[in-house]
């Protein structure tokens, strides 16, 4: 009966019933989905942490970078400086380990891939056969070498001279047979003054022939054809010669011996292990001229194969002040020289050297760069645990190649290395037996090598290459270590973070986290406010029912029972139909808030340097947790409960009056007679309101505030994107497939130009170098094939003399930027990019006619050097000097270009000097020294494509010339700056549309562009994300906070419906009263908004602040102004019998 | 002399759920210097009938006549800010105002400047019984009968002849309420005002000049 008569004078105040069923069902709908949502996303992320793995490499950026042997010192004293303890300590860092590898011996591991430094280097037995090779060719011959017995045609007149020993050289000219003329038979003709003259000759004749087109004149003659005078020198004493006037030298055309022809009978050491093999043996310095019937020991230059697919060796340290020949005359396979001495040991430093492998040690395997980003995992068997003796890991490759597996044993003899050359190897007494636990993908760039824990490192010698460590970050905190230790970093390091995609999935993911957690804050709190009062209601304040209860003598019990089962009916079926509905709702709400917080996030990846590296696909969406609703619902039930329990309590508390003396209360100042009519009355009121008079104002205050901040904060996100986009500045590159090099690349001219051809870029910056050498500083070389080789090599290994717009283009200084240059005075960087120097390139040799144009003279070039370069040449600002520059060169010829290269002389002036910090001494010249700038970065240049011009050039022609190797060579480097930030769009179309590669993403167009523009796009896509949100959620924040106004001066003005009536009742007027009340508040609230204003303006100095403010204002009063109004419609005999 | 008259008055008024005829014709006058109590039960009309005396609203028939003009063709504001001073059983006090602040609001919608009132209110107060010290205190520091006490000076002072008083003794103790009943008493019988009293207390019935009984609306004969 209690039970019955409790639930219906509970559910009979339906108004109340009803609104409290939808508050507690909404609330508690609320709650289950931000915590279903909260557990999901918090669940998700610990997924993601699992799967992913976040790495920060380190990396020196030095001149040869990324050559993983480079012995740069640079590299070392990085590492040397970087303070690996505080590293480790970074909040963040998990693992920190500095690079620990050493190259290792393993016997019978035969390399066919990868890093293999001596593969051209052999040590064969040759067999007794030797057949000398004989080729027909044009051969320089000194003049000291020529054979008394001889004969010379000269070139230019066609004179054949017949050289005797014991006799005058006989000099008779050339003979013309025109084959085509009856009447032109037979005439004898010389060159004088530039034309054929016929002479009277009665001598003996040397036959020539001219030849040319029937009819033609002999003028019109372009070439002379030796053919009969060859023969006639065959038929006569002497080898022909050509004599050539203007150099003043003597080439032999016809057959000489180039080499020999010998088999191979053994290999002491090869890389190919050829046995029985044919090869030839070209002739070196030393005249190596075998004899037939004796076998030797070789180590130098010789040629397998012949023509195009001939495979050269070249000689090293025999030739180059060794003392021992390349030779060794051998008795047999037998001989002491297989064994000792320095052809076995260069057989065997070159083995050691081509079949090492490199042996890692690490005690996060799984999280080296190679496994970190997917190009590497495991086939076979696990990793080492940290700190594992004993065994390892082998590549795919070398367990193919040695058929090895998991479970099986290997020996590594630990080599070490010179200290500035990485294959300058010795083998150590130091010797690794591991046992493989696992097996890798077999990969070609991974050949030979063995990962092991750190318990198997720490190997000693010092660092080679650009790596000097990498630190296993935690997923979420990465962001923040990785600055931490960018701060930490010596000059020249870079980090790169490579997170495998993790914050782009996880980011969403955290978004809606936190958005849940507020939302469950939120609901909780909002719960707990209903909760209460839906108590206080339906419990705490049925005193008069419990008394009606206690006066008819109901035992406790029955009155529990009556005052708590409505309330316990309200609240389960409320909570019961919210946690339902959440329940039911969550698996969709989940779904489209990741796809709303991922569209929110979505950033366009296209070439963007923030998409170089592995991205993992993120694990599958889990289902949503079943125990939300469940849960969410008992305990608010619970909550109701316990909360009526209490509130029971006060329901049966009797009144009791309050004890004890009370103070009498006395305004300041007494009985105030300032001030007239309505604003007396609101003066007064507000003054002496206490607490009712302090909520509104400090409501208004820290409503506006709020509403201020949120203002400002539009404001200011909206003023920082402008500033973002009017200040950043965005640049890209050239880079190498990967992404991570952007030096020492090819970069297709053609690229270059169709990246300036957007209209996109504001700069260009680009730089093609060849190697340069002063005339005393090369050693000799001898004029053999050999001796050209070697020098081509000496060449190829000096430094560069680099063409280049800005310094920053350059490879040295690519990395680390625009180094500090001491300039002569008049000048500075920007004559790097004037067009006023004439290129190089107009020294093109042009053959017009039977003439060659002579090149011009070049003109002096001004040098940016390196201050080790000064000071090792003795020079110092505005010295010159000339150097000899290996440089491209086009001839034409008949309508057909082709290109060499040419020694060129090039005079230099020094102009600048900066600290020399790369190991080469290079030297920077104008870009004009190569081309027209206007190519790269400006307005002019004609259409490329036009190169069929460029054919028919017949003088030389600056603009022509710029153009045809403009169009078929390639630069070194090339970084570009956007014009706009606002431009980053059309610029990833324009690239799209263009083919261009992206890193990880080869197209046709194999020129891959990077955009630097990850930093620019988080920050912009933080703020757009901001700006967004705000733009939904403001909105609705400013219409509650009006509202919320609106409700205040509403409860207060009908707090106070008594005095209203009173002074109604005493016949104050509508408008008095309006005023009375309208005035009080309303300088309450303006009191509350000034304040709120101020403070807020003296910190943000926004005026969105007084928008709010006022905004603010203007609601509060015009919810006092209903109030009044509505209050004043009311009957005044109603509002007097009303209860206070 | 009737100050004040009723004629056939009837008052009704529509709740949610019905028509209640609140006065079904009530014809009665009012003299001066007399006490005029108005008794009846719960529910009989009388507060309803002083709420029309009061001006707080019109008649929905007859009429209600103050010195002989119906209330329907006065400004009720100035009826009830003039004419009709009112006393409630609850006092209505403005609880931030201090005494004599109460009791110069009446005088300052009349006009009166606020230092002019104070002196007023101050012989006022003096003349309800009440200490000069109460003058700057709020009400909410004064016991029930000396709020009583300030309300019946907020009504006089408006200066004028009608006093109506809805329960003034409603919610005091016998030793108040006799005080407060005394002050009505003088100021009828001595000060020429006339008092109408609404009660359902007997003894009040019995110690009036005149008394009007309603039951159910109408005068009970």
């Amino acid at each position: 009966m209690s039970i019955r008569n409790g639930l219906l004078s509970t559910l009979r105040a339906k108004g109340r019933s009803a609104l409290f069923v939808l508050l507690i069902l909404v609330l508690t709908l609320a709650l289950t989905l931000g915590v279903g949502m909260w557990g999901w996303s918090a669940q998700m992320l610990a997924r993601f942490d699992e799967s992913y793995t976040t790495v920060a490499l380190l990396e020196y950026m030095g001149q040869d970078y990324p050559d993983p042997d480079a012995a740069d010192a640079g590299a070392r004293q990085a590492l040397a400086e970087l303070d690996q303890g505080a590293l480790s300590a970074i909040e963040g860092v998990e693992l920190w380990e500095q690079t620990d590898q050493t190259l290792a011996y393993l016997e019978g591991y035969n390399r066919r891939s990868g890093v293999i430094p001596y593969k051209d280097y052999w040590v064969v037995l040759t067999s007794t056969q030797f057949t000398g090779n004989y080729v027909f060719g044009s051969l320089y011959v000194p003049e000291e070498e020529l054979p008394e017995k001889r004969t010379v045609v000269n070139i230019e007149n066609g004179d054949v001279t017949v050289y005797a020993p014991g006799e005058e050289p006989y000099t008779a000219p050339v003979v013309f047979y025109n084959r085509g003329s009856e009447d032109r038979l037979w005439q004898i003709v010389r060159r004088e003054n530039g034309a054929y003259q016929r002479v009277d000759w009665t001598g003996t004749v040397y036959f020539a022939a001219l030849s040319c087109p029937m009819d033609a004149d002999v003028d019109d003659v372009p070439y002379l054809l030796l053919d009969f005078v060859r023969r006639a020198a065959e038929e006569s004493d002497g080898p022909l010669y050509e004599y050539y006037p203007t150099e003043d030298v003597h080439m032999f055309t016809g057959r000489y011996l180039n080499g020999y022809t010998g088999m191979i009978a053994q290999s002491l050491y090869s890389y190919e292990g050829k046995d029985r093999v044919i090869a030839n043996f070209l002739l070196g310095d030393t005249d190596f001229a075998p004899v037939g019937g004796r076998q030797y020991l070789l180590h130098g230059a010789f040629v397998e194969g012949s023509g195009s697919s001939a495979r050269h060796f070249s000689v090293a340290d025999f030739y180059e002040g060794c003392e021992t020949p390349p030779y060794l005359e051998v008795s047999g396979p037998g001989d002491p020289a297989f064994t000792q001495g320095i052809f076995a040991e260069y057989a065997r430093r070159y083995q050691v050297a081509n079949n090492t492998v490199r042996l890692t040690a690490s005690d996060g395997i799984e999280a080296l760069e190679a496994f970190q980003q997917g190009t590497l995992y495991l086939e076979a068997g696990r990793f080492p645990e940290p700190g594992e003796a004993g065994v390892c890991v082998l590549d795919g490759q070398a367990a193919q190649a040695m058929d090895l597996g998991v479970g099986d044993r290997l020996e590594l003899g630990l080599l070490w290395s010179e200290e500035d050359a990485r294959y300058e190897l010795t083998e150590t007494e130091e010797v690794r037996a591991l046992e493989i636990v696992g097996v890798t993908n077999p990969l070609t760039d991974y050949e030979g090598c063995v990962w092991v824990s750190a318990a198997e490192g720490g190997f000693a010698g010092p660092l080679f290459g650009y790596g000097l460590g990498r630190a296993v970050l935690d997923n979420r905190r990465a962001v923040q270590a990785a600055e931490r230790i960018e701060a930490l970093l010596p000059e020249q390091v870079q980090l790169t973070l490579f997170d495998q995609g993790y914050a782009a999935a996880a980011q969403p993911i955290e978004t809606m986290r936190t958005t849940a957690m507020a939302v469950t804050l939120a609901a909780a709190a909002g719960a707990a406010a209903v909760l209460l009062l839906f108590a206080l209601l339906f419990v705490g304040r049925q005193r008069e029912t419990v008394q009606i209860l206690t006066s008819l003598g109901a035992p406790a019990g029955q009155i529990r029972l009556w005052l708590l089962s409505g309330g316990a009916v309200i609240a389960g079926a409320a909570a019961l139909a919210g946690a339902a509905a959440g329940q039911g709702l969550l698996g969709e709400v989940i779904r489209r808030s990741v796809e709303a917080a991922r569209r929110l996030y979505a950033v366009d990846p296209r070439y963007s340097d923030a998409a170089i590296g592995l991205t993992r696909q993120a694990p599958e969406a889990g289902s949503a947790p079943a125990w939300c609703g469940p849960a969410v619902g008992g305990i608010v039930f619970l909550a109701a409960m316990g909360l009526c329990l209490l509130c029971l309590r006060q329901a049966r508390r009797e009144n009791t009056p309050r004890k004890g003396k009370q103070s009498v209360r006395v305004p300041r100042g007494g009985t105030s007679t300032a001030g007239r009519g309505p604003v007396r009355f609101a003066l007064l009121s507000a003054r002496r309101g206490g607490r009712r008079s302090a909520v509104v104002p400090a409501a208004a205050m820290a409503l506006t505030l709020f509403l201020g901040v949120l203002a400002s904060a539009a404001q200011g996100w909206s003023e920082q994107l402008d500033g973002l986009y009017d200040g950043a500045q965005l640049e890209g590159y050239v880079s190498s497939t990967s992404g991570r090099q952007a030096t020492g690349l090819t970069v297709p001219t053609q690229a270059v130009r169709t990246l300036w051809d957007s209209g996109l870029l504001a700069d260009q910056a680009v730089s093609v170098g060849w190697n340069y050498w002063q005339g005393k500083d090369m050693p000799e070389f001898a004029e053999t094939e050999f001796g050209r080789d070697s020098r081509n090599a000496w060449i190829g290994r000096q430094p560069e003399i680099v063409a280049i717009n800005r310094l920053d283009a350059a490879p040295e200084f690519f990395y680390t930027g625009r180094p500090e240059v001491t300039w002569l005075e008049g000048w500075d960087e920007s004559a790097l990019s004037r067009g006023d120097y004439r290129p190089a390139q107009s020294m093109t040799v042009v053959m017009v006619g039977s003439d060659i144009a002579d090149p011009e003279p070049p003109e002096t070039y001004p040098v940016v050097a390196g201050s080790r370069f000064l000071e090792e040449q003795g020079l110092t600002l505005g010295d010159e000097l000339t150097v000899t520059v290996l440089y491209p060169i086009i001839f034409y010829s008949g309508g057909s270009h082709v290109e060499n290269r040419m020694e060129l002389n090039v005079s230099l002036q020094i102009v600048g000097s900066f600290v020399s910090a790369g190991s080469k001494n290079n030297l920077y010249v104008p870009l004009a020294f190569f081309c027209d700038p206007e190519w790269v970065a400006g307005e002019g240049g004609p259409d490329i494509g036009d190169i069929e011009a460029a054919k028919s050039l017949t003088s030389v022609d600056r603009e022509m010339v710029d153009l045809t190797v403009f169009a078929n060579t390639s630069l070194s480097t090339c970084r570009f700056t956007l014009r706009s930030p606002r431009d980053l769009q059309a610029m990833r179309d324009y690239l799209s549309g263009q083919n261009f590669s992206q890193p990880g993403r080869l197209t046709r167009n194999r020129t891959t562009i990077i955009l630097q523009d990850q930093t620019f796009v988080e920050t912009v896509g933080g703020l757009g994300r901001y700006i967004s949100f705000s733009r939904i959620l403001f909105p609705v924040l400013f219409l509650v906070v009006g509202l919320l106004g609106f409700i205040i001066s509403w409860l207060m003005i009908n707090g106070r419906r008594m005095e209203f009536a009173v002074m109604r009742g005493l016949g104050a007027s509508g408008g008095r009263v309006f005023a009375s009340f309208f005035l009080e508040q309303g300088a309450l609230c303006l009191a509350g908004c000034l304040a709120g204003a101020l403070a807020l303006t003296v910190i943000v100095r926004e005026q969105a602040v007084w928008l709010a403010a006022g905004g603010f204002l203007l609601c509060y009063l015009a919810g006092c102004m209903l109030s009044v109004l509505l209050v004043g419609r009311t009957k005044l005999m109603a509002l007097l019998s009303e209860r206070e | 002399m009737a100050i004040l008259e009723l004629r056939d008055v009837r008052y009704t008024y529509q709740t949610q759920y019905q028509k209640v005829e609140a006065l079904r014709g009530v014809t009665r006058s009012f003299e001066t210097g007399q006490v005029h109590a108005v008794m009846g039960r719960s529910g009989s009309g009388k507060t309803t009938l002083l709420s029309l005396m009061a001006g707080l609203d019109l008649p929905t028939g007859g009429e209600v006549l103050y010195d002989g003009t119906a209330t329907a063709g006065l400004d009720l504001q100035r009826y009830r800010r003039e004419k009709a001073a009112v006393i409630y059983q609850s006092f209505r006090l403005f609880p931030l105002l201090t005494v004599a602040e109460n009791v110069m609001y009446p005088m300052e919608l009349r006009g009166v400047k606020p230092r002019e009132a104070r002196e007023r209110a101050a012989a006022l107060v003096d003349r309800v019984g009440l200490p000069a010290a109460a003058l700057d205190r709020f009400p909410t520091m004064l016991s029930g009968g000396e709020q009583q006490r300030v309300a019946i000076a907020r009504a006089l002072g408006m200066e004028t002849s009608l006093l109506l008083a809805d329960e003034p003794t409603g919610n005091l103790d016998t030793a108040n309420g006799e005080n407060v009943l005394a002050i009505l008493e003088r100021l009828a019988h001595e000060s020429g005002y006339c008092v109408v009293v609404v009660t359902h207390d007997p003894s009040i019935g019995e110690r009036a000049d005149t008394v009007l009984r309603l039951r159910d609306g109408v005068e009970e004969r």
